[in-house]
Formats: C-alpha cells, structure tokens, sequence
C-alpha cells in the first residue's frame, strides 16, 4: 500500500465515519472512546512506518487547477503528527472513563473524532490548501467542544472561534497572495520559489503567517484566548488544546521559519547579531510571551488558568527558539514541542482528575490530596518537574538546547527572557503542588479516592515517557536531527548518551546516575539512623496553643488564597491586553456591528430613501 | 580511583561544610561581642539529632528531604575543587544550577507536606527571592559563557590561570559584584533570609522538622553553601590547583559573607525582588552587554 495513501485514507475514512462514533457514543460512550483510541494507535502505527520515507511524490487530487489536496511526509511533520496523535490515544483513554462528567458525552467524541481526522491532515498536508482546510477543520470542531462544558464557555469558545477565524483569514489571504504570484501552494515547490520573490513580498508572507501562527500557539500579543478558552474548556479537552492544539501555531511558524528558508529569504534584510530583523523580531514575540505567560500564570487563582498561562510561556519559548533557526535553536524548539505536549497533557489530565474527584480546580477549595491521589500526584509532580527545566526531566534538555543558542549567539534580551520564565516557572508550577495536594485537607475531601485505572494508565505513560526522554534524549532527537539535515541546518550531534552543544556538552544518562547515587546515599544516611513516628496533618507546630478553628476546619489552616501576594503586589496594576482587546477593538467591533444592523433591519424606510438618494447624487456627481 | 575522589569530595563537601557554618557562628558572636560556641560546634549539634527521636508528616515528608540531600551530593561531585575533579569535565554550568533546584525542590515538597502554613509561606518567600537574585546571577554568567564560548566551570577557571590579574574578579568586576550579592541569597544569608525568618514565620519550611530530618537539612545547607562558594572561587578567583589553598579561598569568601551579613538587616519578602531587579539585574545586563560587545568575532 502507498504510504501516503495511508495518510489521506485515515484522515478521510474518519471524518466519513464519526457520524457513526457519534451513533456509537449513543450507545456506549466508553466503546466510542476506546475505538478512537484505537484509531489514534493504529495511526501511530502507520506513521512509525513511514518514518525514513520522506518527500515521496504525494497522492493528490485536484480541486482547481493546481491546487490539491495532497499529503506529504518530510520530518518536521512526521514529528509534529506522530506527537498529536500519541497525545491524542492517551486522552481518548482517559475519556473512556472521564466521559461520564461530560454534559454532552456523544457530541464530545464526535467532534474528537474529527480533530483526530483534521491532525494528520493538517501536519502531512503536501501544500498549503490542505493546511489551511484542516486548520479550519479543526477551529470548528474545537469551537463546539470547548462550548459544551458550561454557561461560561460558551463566551470562551466564542473568543476562541472569533481568534482562530481571524488567524485562519490571514492564512487564507497569503494562500490567494501565494497563489497570484507562483501559481501554486504546494509547500516544496514554494521553498524552491520563493527566494527569487522580492523581499517587501516575502516580508509581507512572513508576517501573515506569524499573525496566524501567533495566534494558534497562543504566543504574546495574541495569547489573549487562552486563559478563557483552556479554563472554561472540558478539562479532558483542555489537555488536547494545550497539549496539542496550541502545536498547531507552532507548526505554522515552524513553516514560517524553517521549512521556507526565512535566513535566506531575508538575507539582505538588516541583521541584529546576525540574525534577520524579522526573525530576531519574532524572537523577541517570543520572548515577551515568555515574560508575560510566567507573571500572569503566578498571580491566577484557578490551577487550569495558572497551566493555561504557562502554555503561553512555552509556546513563547517554542516561538522563540523556530525563530532563531540555528543548529541548536531549532533541535530545541522542536524537542519543546514534544517537552510541552507531554508536560500539558501531563499537567491538565492530573487537574482534569482532580476535578473529577473533587468537582474544582480552584486551589484554595482544595488541599492534601496527596495521600489520597498518589498517582495524579506523581504524574503533576514529574510534569512540572519538566515544565520547569529540571534534570532528569526532558524539559531540561530542550531548555539546555536553547540557552544554547540564545548566549552563543549573545541575544542578552532572548538569554534574559529564557532565564525568567525559567525562574518564574518554579513559582507557578509550585502553587498548586502545595495547595492542591499539600496543606490541610479540608473536611469534605476526606473521602475522596484515586481516579479508576484507566484515568491512571494515560497518566502513568505520561510520566514515564517524560522520564525516559529526560534520561535518553537521543531517541526523540534522532528524528529532530534528521528534520534538522533535511531542510539543511546543521544538526544537532548527540550519542546515545550524550549531548553536544555550542559551550560544552551533558552526559544525560551521567547525570541522571549521579542524581541516583545521590539520593540512594541520602536515603541510606537517612534510614540509619532512628525510625520516626507517623503523625497526623494536624499535629502541628502552633506556637503552644491549638485554636480550636483549626480541628473543625482544617481548611483554615491552609496557606493556599493569593499564595504568591508580594509578589503580584508588584505589578498590581499592569496593563492588560485581554481588557484593551475586549474594549477597545471588541467594543468598538460591536458598535460597527450594530451600525451595520440598523441599516438591514431597521423598519423605518426613510433610511433606504437617504441612502439611495445620496448615492445617485454621488454618482452623478461622481460620472 | 574515581570512587575514592568520590569520597574525597563528598567528606570535603561536608566536613568543610559543616566547619564553614562553625566558623559563621563564631564570627557573629564576636561581630556581636559574644563569646560564641566552639568551631566544631555544628558537628556536634548534627551527630545528636541524628541520634534523637523524629516526627514525620508522610511519604513526601520523607521523600523530599531524601531528595534535598542526594540532589546536592550529587551537584557537588560536578564541582572540581583544587585538584579534585571527580566529574568536573561535564561539570556544565547550566547542569549545576539546575540539579541544585531538584535539591531546594525537594526540600520545599518536603516542608509544605508538613500541613503547617509557616512552611508554605517560607517556601512562597524562597521561591519569590529566588526569583529576585538568580535573574542577575543568571545574566552575569550569560554574558561569561558568551565571553569563553564554554559553560564548564573547569574550563573557566582554567582561563584565568597565570597571576592574580588574570582572575575574572578584575577582568569582569561588575559581574564579580553581581554575583556575590546573589550568592547571599542562594546561602540565605542576611538580608535574603526572609525564608526562615525565624521571629516572623517560625523558621518558615524548618518549622516542622526534628531529628534526622533537620540533621539531614543542616547537611545540605552546609554542602549548598560549599557548592554555591566553590563556583564563585572556580569562576571568579580562578580556582585554585591545591586543595588546601582552594579550601583557604572558599573560607576567606564566606568569612567576608559572614562579615557583611552579620550587620544588615533583613529585607522584606518583595524588596528582596525590588532590590535586585533594580541594582544588580542592571549592573548584570551592563555586565553582560560589555562581555558580549567586546566578544563578538
């Protein structure tokens, strides 16, 4: 069987038959749930195939002349799609059983179904009507998920649409920019011409589809739909938008600035440290969004808006290391979309567990579970372990490649913004680690108990996939370098165990060791000397006294409300771009909107009359 | 060979630890006019809560502390020190600092399992000065790693060999400065010891602990302090190739810590933040700035 034909066959056979999952949801949920996990892991399968296969002649037909649905297989999209569709099997298990806290449980998987089509579409599209159709594809079946869940979502799946509408013009709009000038969209054909287009053009190209990328990815100044939409989504859901959907933004600027060569495009553009100015432009997107995504997840009451927030802090890092396009940049950007897609999931499902439980995600409600949800909470403590770059973690490979790049190449603001968010990611990947399950345990938490097995397996292959990556980066730096040499970058040189980089090299399996010995020596220092006793939460230091509030309710005994005050009380009153768009261009979008409508539907003809008057007399002026 | 350099550096790393805070309590009490306890002092006090009986609060109670001590054995073996380089060759800057974070990491799980809300806020105030003074310590070292196109501690001691003149403290004065300020914070010294602070929040993450658990924390608060001194006289003073004369250094650096923090008053938890994104963050990017305008082939 042609390999390509695989591809367009999963994607289409799919979307032909989620009418029929959507039968199936009717019938039983679970079984929907399991047969697109099923799906998803066949279509892993079949990827895994393909890997080594690349830029075969794609199968395609046509829809005008010269423009086609086609799909090809080069490395970035082979490793973009292989990572959405194992993140999207480890949902699809989750939701087998997490279904049953979904309003509308068959709609849910219907439209998983499609996203699940629209994934290998849109990674493997062989040219950029594709993309752009299952870019769509997915806006829209994402727009109903995210509106299910509540009252409140309803608002947030409509900023997310209205965001994602207007990404998706841009894209279409350089699509009929593309299209005029070469007479084609396919995505290898356009490499190849587009250096001999003129570089206001190109220029022009790049910035639309930063737009549209920025957007997607959730990256400053664009990131505004995030906090509303991964908040108020399903939280099953909110794993596939943060884990991968978001991904979708960072493929479109990983075309921007990779698979179209943008270093040569803007080779006489004027340089900053050796960097095109567009590029060094993006970078530094990338690394306000850094800024931004850490100060604004440290000061959220809600643990799904505080992950939302750090998702625009790693999709700034993503944006920021594309842009770079160095040997080192490009190896890291990439390894931090697998670092994120696994960290999100991994973080989101633990809160979506969390919530399953205990009916909240808002921190100072809850407390103690630890005891009581081990497994979820290992699976947040080893994501947040790589969210925040700590060895052994895989989250501290991507970040190490990254530094790599932004201080050999000297970019004191990029190496500054990496810093920070690095730094400020301790802050917020801390708060609800102690607040949810550390702390006093409330009263009505006292019987809360583990999430069933199957919510735990997704979880459990989470963690151990970010383990081992964090231990042997090299398996998921091998298609990365192969990416790297396929679209001429230098790559990455790495050995089994080891990593070479601009300023020195670490040995990840090394470390890993050390750290073990380190703490196989602590814990015999430890269990030499005397047994301790076992004491209760409760039996706490008080300086003397015990208020007898506290044994009553626990909860009041709980650092959790405004953890981190002295430090939101310094940037108190910062200003916000989710106010200005809502005001100043959401109002002002509404004031047109009720313009234009008092001209359709108002009863009172006069108007027509006015108007058609004055434009004859314009015309006869006019002519 | 390497399992006994292992042991040498480890028993260095605590022995010398342990001595380095001796040394610190004498030093106040005389700063104070006191008369203070004898040097040796903090080996007793950590022989005798190893012996005494401990609560514990939990799995991760017990877990984060472990946590806390192997983290920084194990930074400590990518420490050279003199001529003792263990696993100094891949002793990667960025690996250093951010193995230390497992450590403090741990610690801070460790503590707010106690269920005690001074631990939290403790851990809240360390992880907010933490955010004031390693932006600086990180933008200084940078702007070195662009200078000497190599992260490893080794290699940047091994530049600065060859007289007094060629130590990165003159070469690089400012970033010199920087660093030693941040350097407070990471030993929680005054005025960055708002985490403990022991007359507001109850010694803050130390609040619950007893027995071999504080033994095991007084064992890593003397290794971290070793380790965050060992990179400064490796980077700054040129490291040393004795042992003895490396060890004369790392002393000599925490006695003028010692000296300079036993007279300052301690900050509060936001002007830990406001103060060194004001003054040292600026000398750091100007650091940094030079370090790269002059570096650039």
């Amino acid at each position: 069987m042609c390999p390509f034909g695989t591809i367009s066959s999963f994607s289409f056979s799919l979307l032909i038959i989620s009418p029929l999952i959507y039968l199936l949801a009717r019938f039983d949920r679970r079984w929907a749930s399991a047969f697109l996990a099923l799906a998803s892991g066949l279509g892993l399968y079949k990827l895994a195939t393909m890997y080594g296969e690349w830029g075969l002649p794609s199968q395609s037909f046509e829809i005008i002349p010269n423009v086609t649905i086609s799909f090809t297989n080069s490395p970035i999209q082979w490793y973009f799609a292989f990572i959405g569709l194992g993140i999207m099997l480890t949902i699809f298990l989750f939701e087998i059983s997490w279904l049953s806290k979904s309003r509308t449980p068959s709609a849910h998987i219907f439209f998983e179904a499609v996203i699940l089509a629209s994934l290998p579409g849109f990674f493997m599209a062989g040219d950029l009507m594709t993309l752009y159709i299952f870019f769509e594809l997915m806006s829209w079946a994402a727009f109903f998920i995210v509106s299910q869940a509540s009252e409140k979502s309803e608002k947030a799946a409509r900023t997310f649409i209205a965001m994602n509408t207007t990404g998706a013009m841009a894209l279409l709009y350089v699509l009929f920019l593309l299209y005029t000038r070469f007479s084609t969209l396919n995505i290898e054909e356009l490499r190849t011409l587009l250096p001999s287009a003129g570089a206001g053009f190109n220029l022009i190209i790049f910035a639309l589809f930063v737009f549209s990328g920025l957007i997607k990815a959730g990256s400053f100044p664009l990131h505004t739909w995030l906090r509303k939409t991964h908040g108020n989504a399903p939280d099953s859901f909110s794993a596939v938008l943060s884990g991968y959907l978001i991904k979708y933004g960072s493929f479109v600027v990983a075309v921007t600035t990779v698979i179209f060569p943008s270093l040569l495009l803007f080779s006489n553009a004027p340089h900053f440290m050796g960097l095109p100015l567009p590029n060094y432009i993006l970078a530094v997107l990338g690394g306000v969004s850094i800024i931004v995504g850490t100060l604004m997840a440290i000061k959220q009451q809600d643990a799904k808006m505080l992950i939302a927030y750090s998702s625009v802090s790693h999709a700034g890092y993503i944006v920021m290391a594309l842009a770079m396009v160095s040997s080192y940049s490009v190896a890291g950007g990439l390894l931090h979309v697998l670092v994120h897609a696994l960290a999100a999931a991994g973080m989101f499902l633990s809160m979506a567990a969390v919530k399953y439980r205990t009916g909240t995600t808002n921190m100072s409600e809850l407390g103690g579970l630890v005891d009581r949800m081990p497994v979820t909470f290992a699976t947040y403590l080893i994501s947040i372990i790589s969210t925040a770059g700590i060895p052994p973690m895989v989250g501290f490979v991507s970040k190490w490649l990254i530094y790599q790049s932004t201080i050999t190449g000297g970019f004191i603001f990029l190496s500054f913004a990496a810093f920070f968010g690095s730094i400020g990611s301790f802050l917020y990947v801390f708060r609800p680690l102690a607040t949810v399950f550390f702390g006093q345990r409330p009263k009505r938490l006292e019987n809360v108990r583990e999430v069933p097995f199957i919510m735990q397996l997704p979880m459990i292959i989470i963690s151990a996939l970010t383990v081992i990556f964090g231990v042997l980066p090299s398996i998921a730096l091998k298609p990365i370098a192969e990416a790297e040499r396929y679209y001429g970058i230098k790559p990455v040189s790495f050995s089994f165990s080891e990593i070479r980089g601009a300023l020195g090299s670490w040995n990840s399996v090394l470390v890993f060791f050390v750290f073990m010995l380190g703490f196989i020596m602590a814990a015999v220092i430890f269990y030499l000397a005397r047994k301790s006793v076992r004491v209760g939460l409760l039996e706490n230091y008080t300086a003397g006294e015990i208020p007898r509030e506290i044994i009553n309710s626990p909860e009041l005994y709980h650092y959790a409300h405004n953890f981190y005050r002295p430090v939101e009380r310094l940037y108190e009153h910062h200003p916000s771009l989710e106010d200005f768009y809502e005001t100043a261009l959401g109002e002002n979008l509404k004031k047109f909107g009720v313009f234009l409508k008092t001209l359709f539907y108002n009863h009172r003809l006069d108007w027509y009359l006015y108007v058609s008057i004055l434009t004859i007399l314009f015309l006869w002026w006019l002519l | 060979m390497k399992i006994l350099e292992s042991a040498a550096v480890i028993i260095t790393g605590i022995v010398f630890g342990l001595f380095l805070l001796g040394v610190q309590r004498k030093l106040v009490a005389r700063v104070q006019r006191r008369y203070g306890p004898p040097i040796w002092q903090q080996f007793i006090d950590v022989a005798k809560l190893f012996s005494k009986s401990s609560i514990s609060h939990g799995f991760v109670f017990d877990m984060g502390v472990m946590m806390a001590l192997g983290g920084t054995i194990a930074t400590l073996l990518f420490v050279p020190i003199g001529k003792l380089q263990v696993l100094s060759m891949s002793g990667d800057f960025i690996v250093v600092v951010y193995l230390m974070a497992v450590a403090s990491l741990g610690m801070a799980m460790s503590a707010v399992n106690s269920g005690n809300p001074n631990a939290s806020i403790g851990v809240m105030r360390a992880l907010t000065q933490m955010f004031g003074y390693e932006l600086p310590y990180l933008m200084v070292m940078m702007g070195m790693m662009f200078a000497y196109r190599t992260s490893s501690i080794l290699g940047m001691a091994q530049v600065q060999q060859g007289g007094i003149l060629n130590w990165n403290l003159f070469r690089v004065p400012i970033g010199a400065i920087v660093v030693f300020i941040s350097m407070f914070g990471i030993s929680g010294k005054k005025p960055f010891d708002t985490p403990i602070a022991p007359a507001e929040i109850a010694s803050g993450p130390m609040v619950e602990y007893s027995g071999k658990f504080l033994g095991s924390l007084t064992l890593m608060h003397a290794l971290v302090i070793f380790v965050d001194i060992s990179i400064f006289v490796n980077v700054f003073l040129g490291g040393a190739s004795n042992y003895w004369f490396f060890l004369l250094k790392v002393l000599a650096v925490f006695s003028l810590m010692v000296l300079i923090s036993s007279v300052i008053p301690r900050f509060r938890v936001e002007q830990v933040v406001t103060f060194s994104w004001k003054w040292p963050l600026f000398f750091a990017v100007i650091q940094s700035v030079i370090l790269v305008a002059m570096g650039v082939r």
